[in-house]
């Protein structure tokens, strides 16, 4: 086990550990708090896409509770680095902007604060992190998912690598003037400067007070207990995991500037013995020259995603239990370090979620019981960026909607949580209410919901896809998204079945229907409307396993059509959800044969 | 003024001169130290000097468009954003929306400050990139639907040092987001070391003549400057003048672009005036003029129309009124509409229409229209080096468009375009292809490309070249493709612009005006610049300059006869009989 770091103080007990540890909770939430109710673009106030994250003065993640595991998993702790590395004189009062990716950033459009707490003897003793996705981020077109900027160049966002943007309290306006220049619906960006900015001094007040009332040596104390403590539960979480070494597959579709599509390798190693997790993802090709490629921060979340994703749900997240994971990574690979410029514009979601996915699924072919099945790819037009201009808004408009996102991954025990948007969000973020959007944007939204089958079959089942079909309803709309999962649908495991593909497609005044790429800039003209099919969720075990109570359910529920019901469950069962106990156990005998 | 006794003529001159000096130690510092063949080898930077209440002092050896206006706007910004001016601060400003020209013009503001912790004077060292961030590789984004698109890092009068130490949040930022990063850091010293150069000479000067005597020296130099502008205009006719000159379609602006300019001459209240306002709207694409480029290319044709003498300045400056309106292609543009080739494109039209007005109402002033620019051998060249990988990306000068003829003396063949004043230069071919991993096939001037007249226009160039060994890209906006440059007072339009690709296999391929063009190793781009206006009929041209022209191959025996009315014999040299005869037949003909 790794030594923990200094203690001075004297050993906490386990009531001590637990009030700080909620105490530390409670102030990552009125960070989150902050930062939903006063954010200004409807990705923060709305589908609330952002994450608050305490780390310590050497760097190591402590709290991550109010956060999307892609964020900040890894990342948080490598901003904290650069940060530090750049400016070695921290002082109170300091803020600093941080998006690189290849400083620790995620992606561009993740703005994060970094705002260190200093203690009355100017000791750097915390960082405070929020991180917002933003509405816009300066990109060359108005989208903040470039899936075909071919470096970071062409991408075009401002790239800021832990700049200060504040000293003494006080905004850098040079720094303010060049976003308000180069970010689009520059008053809509100010709004969340201010809401992150907030939510990080938040933070830092709520933790100066915290140390005064303890002490800071109590709090670095508490710190390096509970990181072994973490560390501890990991392991034993690890020991009952089944040993073996297992390499999955995944592939992200063809893309501009990946044509043959992206083939993803998972080799994992599970030790009980050792307590330790091992993944190596070398064997991957070389950066592409499109916006696919992860930043170093997103390669190592996305496989902590999917390890956690499949341990005991009890185990905290955190610098301590991260020490069971090792991860093997090589420089400018597509799965790895990418070396500036090669563009990282779309790090946290599509071939993210290929390595969270395979990670999970690699798990679970280990051993039943264990892992869990792809979730559904994204980012379909329902999850895209819509930009115009409108009176309605008042000249130009550009933001993320949330209208359906991909269906979840089913787990060994339990059918997949539908909305979970994706793996790397892991239910973080909200879904939009259509009125609200409506209200907000010149859009109207003529259709959204389920798809029935489109969940993958299993003993439990993959979550479902989701149909939304909107237009503009005042000029022209951009819709920009980057929808994986059109060719290479999200996986099964241990026999479950495929979950759906993606799909899109413009709709035209006469109501015909065109085929649109899997990875656009799409302009839809008013009374035209865009329509959006979600990737499935894939299945957990073999699905004539599935109690036939559970499928008549999925039945009466629209989940399950009687067709795929028999066919694939081997169920006979009425449209009103009425099994035929004989037939059924006649069919699944034969199926078993 | 300032408590010190009136400078006479010869301390005027001497002071001059020495502002002068200055300014040409700053530039010599930019030229022989900038990294990029754009600064090293084409000289597309300008050094210069402006007051602290932000009026033009000095712009020696500057390219016009960078400097007439633009300077004092963008230390009016620096003013505004940073009350608190402090020696040893350095700022950063290419912000086509704070009074830069265009945002690959990198400038350097350094104020300089006494020893009291006044601001004094600004210096300015403006110096075009080889590359700015650009979402393409080209620092000129002819099809950029906005700033967005256009992709450039925007920097308002950024403070990028603060006691002559570089805010290193501001240059890692470059670094991230600027092609060849090693190579803008390069010219990123230059230029500051241009500016700190001229901050040291100044307060050398200051502290040998004293601050107020260089504030008198200010007052009087601009006076006298307005005095001589005055009397140049006093003897010019009065008169007023429309006239128009169309930029080629291009995308974004599929029409073209007609630019108007209405030009009033008043000899009597010693004021010429020119108004842009009835233009249209800026368009979607990135040919809009920046409020600089709007002021300063009116101001070109105008000071390329007078007495030369007169010294350009805010002296001068004010006996030119120029009116522009908001969201006007050739105005002030609105954020964020981009500017991405404000100093070139639109911007020569201004200055070509201007010129032209001013010869057209007035015998013996004014000039034809130049060629237009920017052809692919102007070029912005971008790949990987065959031999190591390294990424490099450069503008090309291996052959602008050419000048435009004059009241009194043929085109200045090597202008560059009527923006820049000749002040570039023209890359060597052989530098060129050590430096890049390009092969240049040819180069030369193009016969009959220059328009006729008793001046005569420019010849266009034809530059053949391609890469070498790699792939690579070139990114072009060439005008006058479709709308030569024009002549004045009968002289004939100069030559249009063309641009193809020649393939291995020896087929042609025309390409677009406006375009970034990947070329593949062995492909051989044609660039054919345009020529210059002529001035004057082509009829007057004497028959000897004739027969030379055509010694020179400027043009052909056929166009001799057919434009210039003169018949060569097999000598060479103008059948005198013939060629009365036949000039006497075509006068009446108009060009």
């Amino acid at each position: 086990m790794a030594n923990s770091k200094k203690a001075n103080g004297s050993k906490l007990d386990g009531v001590q550990l637990a009030i700080l540890n909620k105490r530390i909770q409670s102030i990552c939430a009125k960070m989150a708090n902050t930062l939903l109710r006063t954010g200004r673009s409807g990705v923060l106030n709305s589908a609330r896409d952002f994450s608050c994250v305490l780390v310590t003065a050497d760097n190591q993640l402590l709290n991550v509770s109010e956060s999307l595991p892609i964020h900040v998993l890894r990342g948080a702790d490598m901003m904290c680095e650069a940060m530090q590395e750049y400016h070695p004189v921290l002082k109170r009062g300091d803020a600093f902007l941080h998006n690189s990716p290849y400083h620790g950033g995620s992606h561009p459009a993740d703005h994060t604060f970094l705002v260190p707490v200093v203690d009355d003897d100017g000791i750097h003793r915390f960082t405070m992190v929020a991180k917002a996705h933003q509405a816009d981020c300066g990109n060359s077109v108005p989208t903040t998912y470039h899936g075909s900027a071919r470096d970071v160049y062409n991408e075009g966002a401002l790239i800021f690598p832990a700049v200060r943007i504040q000293t003494d309290y006080q905004d850098n306006l040079d720094i303010i003037r060049m976003c308000e220049m180069r970010i689009r619906v520059p008053e809509q960006w100010w709004g969340d400067y201010l809401a992150a900015l907030g939510a990080a001094r938040i933070g830092e007040r709520e933790m100066l007070n915290l140390g005064a009332d303890v002490g800071w040596d109590m709090l670095d104390q508490f710190a390096g207990q509970w990181f072994d403590y973490s560390e501890q539960l990991m392991m034993s979480s690890i020991r009952q995991m089944p040993a073996g070494k297992i390499t999955t597959y995944s592939r992200h579709d063809p893309f501009p500037g990946a044509e043959e599509g992206i083939d993803v390798k998972i080799e994992l190693e599970i030790r009980p013995d050792d307590a330790m997790i091992e993944v190596d993802l070398r064997d991957n090709p070389d950066c592409f020259p499109c916006g696919l490629n992860l930043s170093q921060a997103c390669t190592e979340s996305s496989v902590l995603i999917g390890v956690f994703n499949s341990i005991q749900e009890d185990v905290p997240t955190n610098a301590g239990s991260l020490r069971r994971v090792k991860m093997h990574l090589r420089e400018n690979c597509v799965v790895g370090i990418p070396r500036h410029p090669t563009s990282c514009s779309v790090a946290t979601t599509n071939v993210a979620d290929r390595v969270g996915n395979s990670v999970q699924r690699a798990i679970a072919e280990l051993g039943d019981g264990h892992g869990m099945a792809s979730a559904g790819s994204i980012i379909p037009p329902s999850i895209g960026v819509i930009s115009g201009t409108s009176e309605k808004t008042g000249g130009p408009y550009v933001n993320q909607i949330f209208l359906g996102w991909g269906g979840g991954a089913a787990g060994p025990q339990v059918d997949a949580w539908i909305t979970i948007g994706h793996i790397g969000n892991a239910g973080g973020s909200y879904q939009d209410s259509i009125e609200l959007d409506e209200m907000r944007f010149p859009m109207y939204v003529a259709g959204r919901h389920f798809i029935t089958d489109s969940g993958g079959v299993g003993r439990t089942r993959g979550g479902e896809a989701v149909y939304c079909e909107f237009g503009p309803t005042d000029g022209d709309m951009e819709v920009g998204y980057v929808s994986d999962g059109n060719d290479h649908a999200p996986e099964g495991t241990r026999g479950g079945g495929v979950g759906a593909c993606a799909n899109q497609f413009r709709r035209d005044l006469n109501g015909d229907l065109h085929q649109l790429d899997a990875c656009a800039q799409a302009v839809i003209p008013e009374g035209h409307t865009i329509v959006s099919y979600s990737c499935g969720g894939g299945g957990y075990g073999n699905p004539i396993e599935r109690p036939a109570e559970n499928v008549a359910h999925d039945v009466r529920e629209r989940w399950v059509s009687v067709a795929a019901a028999k066919d694939k469950y081997g169920v006979v069962v009425s449209t009103a959800g009425v099994i035929d106990t004989a037939a059924t156990e006649a069919l699944r005998a034969a199926q078993r044969g | 003024m300032a408590g010190v006794a009136p400078l006479d003529g010869v301390q005027l001159a001497i002071l001059n001169k020495r502002l002068e000096g200055v300014c040409r130690k700053m530039a010599n510092t930019l030229f022989r130290t900038g990294r990029s063949g754009v600064l090293n080898t084409a000289r597309d930077f300008s050094c210069c000097i402006v007051t602290a209440d932000n009026q033009l002092l000095a712009a020696a050896e500057s390219l016009p468009i960078h400097v007439l206006s633009g300077p004092d706007l963008m230390a009016a910004a620096m003013q505004e954003f940073h009350p608190v001016l402090k020696r040893g601060d350095a700022f950063l400003h290419n912000s086509p929306y704070h009074g830069c020209s265009h945002p690959a013009d990198h400038t350097i503001l350094v104020p300089v400050v006494d020893d009291q912790g006044r601001h004094r004077f600004t210096m300015v060292a403006k110096a075009h990139q080889a590359d700015c961030g650009n979402s393409l590789p080209t620092t000129y984004m002819g099809g950029a639907r906005d700033v967005y698109q256009e992709g450039a890092l925007i920097f308002p009068a950024v403070r990028v040092q603060e006691n002559y130490q570089d805010i290193e949040d501001i240059v890692r930022m470059c670094r991230m987001r600027i092609r060849v990063p090693e190579q803008w850091w390069g010219d990123y010293l230059a230029e500051m070391g241009a500016a700190r150069i001229g901050e040291r000479e100044l307060m050398g000067l200051a502290a040998e003549v004293g601050w107020d005597t260089l504030d008198a020296f200010t007052y009087q130099w601009f006076e006298y400057s307005e005095q001589r502008m005055s009397a140049a205009i006093a003897r010019l006719p009065a008169g007023k003048m429309t006239v128009s000159s169309a930029h080629d379609p291009f995308p974004g602006a599929e029409d073209g672009i007609e630019v108007k300019v209405q030009l009033t001459i008043d000899p009597a209240d010693a004021i010429i005036e020119v108004d842009l306002r009835d233009n249209p709207d800026c368009l979607p694409c990135g040919l809009n003029l920046s409020e600089s480029c709007s002021r300063t290319s009116a101001m070109v044709g105008v000071f390329n129309s007078i007495d030369h003498t007169v010294p350009p300045n805010a002296g001068s400056f004010r006996r030119i009124r120029v009116l522009l309106r908001e969201n006007c292609v050739v105005g002030i543009p609105l954020h964020p509409t981009s500017c991405s080739v404000a100093t070139t494109n639109v911007a020569d039209h201004v200055s070509n229409g201007v010129q032209r007005a001013i010869a057209e109402l007035a015998e013996g002033a004014g000039m034809a229209e130049v060629g237009y620019a920017i052809p692919p051998a102007i070029g912005v060249i971008s790949g990987l080096k065959p031999d190591s990988g390294e990424p490099f990306v450069n503008q090309i000068f291996l052959g602008f468009g050419a000048g435009a003829a004059a009241p009194s003396a043929d085109a200045w063949v090597t202008v560059g375009h009527v923006g820049n004043a000749g002040l570039c230069y023209q890359d060597s071919t052989e530098v060129d292809e050590q430096v890049f991993p390009i092969f240049v096939k040819g180069r030369h001037f193009v016969t009959d490309s220059g328009g006729a007249g008793r001046y005569r226009g420019g010849g266009g160039m034809q530059v053949e070249f391609g890469p070498e060994g790699c792939d690579l890209e070139i990114g072009y906006v060439s005008d006058g493709t479709v709308n030569a440059a024009k002549g004045a007072r009968g002289g004939g339009p100069g030559g249009r612009a063309q641009q193809y690709v020649r393939r291995r296999n020896g087929e042609s391929e025309t390409l677009d005006p406006c375009a970034q063009v990947p070329l593949r190793d062995g492909e051989i781009i044609v660039s054919v610049s345009c020529g210059g206006g002529g001035f004057g009929s082509p009829l007057d041209r004497p028959a000897a300059d004739v027969a030379h022209d055509a010694r020179e191959r400027w043009i052909s025996i056929e166009a001799a006869e057919r434009l210039y009315g003169i018949v060569l014999g097999a000598d060479g040299n103008a059948d005198i009989t013939a060629s009365e005869k036949l000039r006497a037949k075509m006068s009446g003909a108009t060009f």
